[in-house]
């Protein structure tokens, strides 16, 4: 179990910056000597060794008895540096977080017939000017574009320019058809802008980002062995911070999953979780997904500020495979929708959220994903290039190489 | 202290199932028994009837298309009404193999695109599978190629014989009936295996059969029961202004009909009762649950839309047209059947209301 909540280790008098290293060394070995000894005994007087050697004054610390960690997790985001102030930074996450919801509101506009700019979409993108060239209702001097996977950016820069050419048609409010670009009505009346495939355009560019700039930060970029790998530098606080390169770069992995710092499952706190947060929410009453996740990226914080590099591995190993799990399940979620669904605006809508989330399934590490480019491919080609050829035996196939795929086969037909 | 927190951990990271087994722990309920009742005696014969009257369909479709004559349209017609009205009785278990097969959108989206099936008959070329085409198949669809809009029978018999495009209008309307009876041959030899799965998928959690059951109900009840079949039409989503034109079998006429038999089914359903025999439902779980005040609110007035159901008259598009409010009233009826079946119940039960009704982004 968690060692009881009080002082860590790190608080010790005698603490120095070899200090953690020890820490680990005992963790590895008390797992040993728990595999192939008798138990209580032993341990007991094992952990009072270790007590005598590492904190001798907290008389108070329980002993290790496996490999978790020896100091506390706390039941929230938030973590304080030696100084006691807040040492959580994701400042530039939120920003992103931000400036999606913005540019993808101002795309919306397009569902309701309104005439879309490529170029403000463009703007708003890459942040032109610190305010998306007067798009944005806040200032800042982050973007989404230069975050992007860099082979996808034009991608999204090509959804902007046919956003804006279909929107001539649903100005004029032609109705979307097979081959048409227009407005398709859904079932509760309000229309959405696609493209004569059936593309969604809000949806392709939401979901898309989601994996395009939130995933394909978190799995290559801050949780890459370049930024908290062992060797990275978690020792000297960053000039003028609270925290360490190591420290920072983990915020700034949660901060572009968008929940809440007390988010949880069932959660009923007053903040509000975003993107990936949100869908984590709406899978969690079937995938469970909330709690693990959210326990991962405090642990690793935990981890990495308590200098338990064993630790910070696992759960780092945890958030690749959850986070692509939850991935998987989205799409599964949505073809589900679409299985059960009979308006045609609404099925539209569903699969370019499913073709958004297919995306997000290509953003993980080579090393790390369970699915290959041309394995997705296939699902791709199951899906098809025109969402008006979509049938129930295509969605069928996807659903169950993902189910499989990712160990979800007891829930495939309930998410 | 360190016991305290493991605690609050172990309950942290199972609080998503701890609220049933609660409820079970207290009170007691043979849901076993109810859902072999509902699977074995309502939903597989449910099923068994339906394929039955949709082979027959199948074969008077084979027998037009062979001798199209007037009466073999006129028997076709009975053969496609019987068939329509015992799907009602289906609709609402829109999960497990009904869902793998996505039978409500290929058998039932309304109104039919009568363009769309115009257009598909004069090329000949058409795959009925994919999307584009949920609203120029499945009943609705065969509604208008057997009905037409208020033309003839020698009329529509023309269509079928010394039209232009007579053969490509057969050779549509066998596709059409086609593919209804794979879908439900589908169905139903998938049920014969997940059955089990139904009769022990035990508790209330999102993915078990009481929560895909009442899940399907809710869903199936307000957006097809009440909005599609009686709101929609009657201008409850249009500021008031009736879309006769959107009732269920607008050409054949027969929308009350169809109303009345899927209420009943629903309300069968409900009390767990077939035939004559009152089985082990729904409202026996909420008595059970120190729920019989929402089991009356529900009985009541299930029974009282169902009354107010009966009093419609075919076809349906004309007494919406003719007396609006009339109908209105009949909508009322069926909205407040919505709280206790809704809210209420789920809520005694355990059960989350997990689909989405797509009012949402």
């Amino acid at each position: 179990m968690f060692r009881k909540k009080g002082k860590p280790y790190k608080k010790c008098s005698n603490t120095n910056q070899e200090f953690p290293i020890i820490i680990n060394r005992t963790i590895k070995m008390q797992t040993l000597v728990s595999k192939t000894l008798a138990k209580s005994a032993i341990l007991a007087s094992l952990s009072v060794v270790l007590m005598s050697t590492s904190c001798k004054k907290d008389p108070t610390v329980e002993p290790v008895v496996d490999d978790k960690p020896s100091y506390s997790i706390p039941s929230t985001y938030a973590f304080n540096g030696s100084n006691g102030l807040t040492s959580v930074d994701y400042a530039g996450q939120t920003d992103r977080i931000n400036q999606l919801v913005e540019l993808n509101n101002k795309l919306k506009t397009g569902d309701a017939g309104q005439l879309l700019s490529a170029q403000a979409l463009k703007d708003m993108f890459a942040n032109v000017g610190g305010n998306g060239n007067g798009n944005f209702t806040f200032t800042s001097t982050r973007q989404l574009k230069d975050k992007c996977f860099s082979l996808d950016a034009s991608v999204y820069e090509a959804i902007y320019d046919s956003a804006a050419v279909a929107s001539d048609s649903g100005a004029v409010l032609a109705v979307a058809a097979n081959g048409k670009a227009g407005l398709a009505t859904r079932s509760n009346n309000t229309t959405v802008l696609v493209d004569k495939n059936g593309f969604e355009f809000t949806q392709k560019n939401q979901k898309g980002l989601m994996g395009a700039v939130f995933l394909y930060q978190i799995f290559n970029v801050y949780l890459s062995d370049a930024k908290i790998g062992d060797a990275a530098d978690n020792t000297n606080l960053v000039a003028g911070k609270n925290y360490t390169a190591m420290e920072h770069y983990a915020d700034e992995a949660f901060g572009y999953f968008g929940a809440p710092i007390d988010f949880k499952s069932n959660y009923t706190g007053t903040g509000t979780p975003r993107y990936w947060a949100s869908y984590s929410a709406e899978m969690d009453a079937v995938l469970g997904c909330t709690d693990k996740i959210m326990l991962a990226f405090r642990t690793l914080r935990a981890a990495i500020t308590n200098k338990d590099m064993v630790t910070k591995n696992k759960q780092r190993d945890i958030l690749y495979t959850e986070l692509e799990k939850l991935v998987a399940a989205c799409i599964i979620h949505y073809a589900n929708d679409v299985l059960v669904e009979t308006n045609q605006g609404n099925m539209l809508h569903q699969l370019s959220e499913m073709f958004g989330f297919m995306q997000g399934l290509k953003y993980n590490t080579v090393e790390k994903r369970k699915i290959s480019n041309s394995e997705l491919t296939v699902l791709f080609n199951h899906l098809g290039t025109n969402l008006w050829n979509v049938t129930s035996n295509g969605l069928n196939a996807i659903k169950d190489d993902l189910a499989t795929r990712y160990g979800l086969t007891a829930v495939k037909n309930t998410l | 202290m360190r016991a305290l927190l493991g605690i609050f951990i172990v309950a942290l990271l199972s609080c998503t199932s701890c609220k049933p087994k609660d409820k079970e722990e207290e009170k007691e309920f043979d849901l076993k028994g109810m859902l072999a009742n509902v699977g074995d005696n309502i939903i597989v014969p449910a099923y068994q009837n339906f394929k039955s009257t949709v082979d027959i369909l199948s074969v008077a479709a084979d027998t037009f298309n062979n001798n199209p004559t007037t009466p073999h349209l006129l028997s076709l017609r009975v053969a496609f009404k019987n068939a329509y009205i015992n799907w009602q009785k289906c609709d609402v278990f829109e999960f497990g193999p009904a869902m793998d097969n996505a039978l409500r959108a290929n058998f039932n989206v309304y109104p039919t695109d009568t363009t769309k099936i115009t257009t598909n008959v004069s090329s000949g070329s058409f795959n009925i599978d994919v999307l584009s085409n949920s609203d120029a198949k499945g009943f609705p669809a065969i509604d208008f190629l057997l009905y037409g809009d208020n033309q003839s029978d020698a009329y529509i018999l023309s269509t079928f014989t010394t039209h232009t495009h007579a053969a490509n209008k057969k050779q549509y309307l066998l596709a059409l009936i086609a593919g209804i009876k794979s879908k439900t041959d589908a169905t139903v030899s998938a049920w014969g295996t997940y059955i089990t799965t139904f009769k022990t998928s035990l508790g209330y959690s999102v993915g078990s059969s009481a929560g895909l059951l009442v899940n399907a109900m809710n869903s199936y009840y307000e957006r097809y029961l009440r909005d599609g079949k009686v709101g929609i039409p009657v201008g409850i989503r249009s500021l008031g202004i009736a879309l006769p034109r959107q009732t269920e079998a607008f050409y054949g006429k027969f929308s009350a009909e169809l109303l009345n038999a899927s209420l009943q089914s629903f309300q069968n359903l409900y009390l767990g009762k077939y035939g004559s025999t009152n089985g082990l439902g729904l409202d026996d779980h909420l008595v059970a649950y120190d729920g019989a005040a929402i089991d009356e609110n529900l009985r009541n007035y299930l029974a009282d839309a169902v009354v107010s159901c009966n009093t419609l008259s075919d076809p349906l598009s004309q007494q919406i047209i003719n007396n609006q409010t009339s109908v209105e009233a009949v909508y009322s009826k069926l909205q407040k059947v919505i709280i206790p079946l809704k809210v209420d119940m789920p809520s005694k039960l355990g059960i989350l209301i997990s689909y989405q009704d797509n009012d949402g982004d």
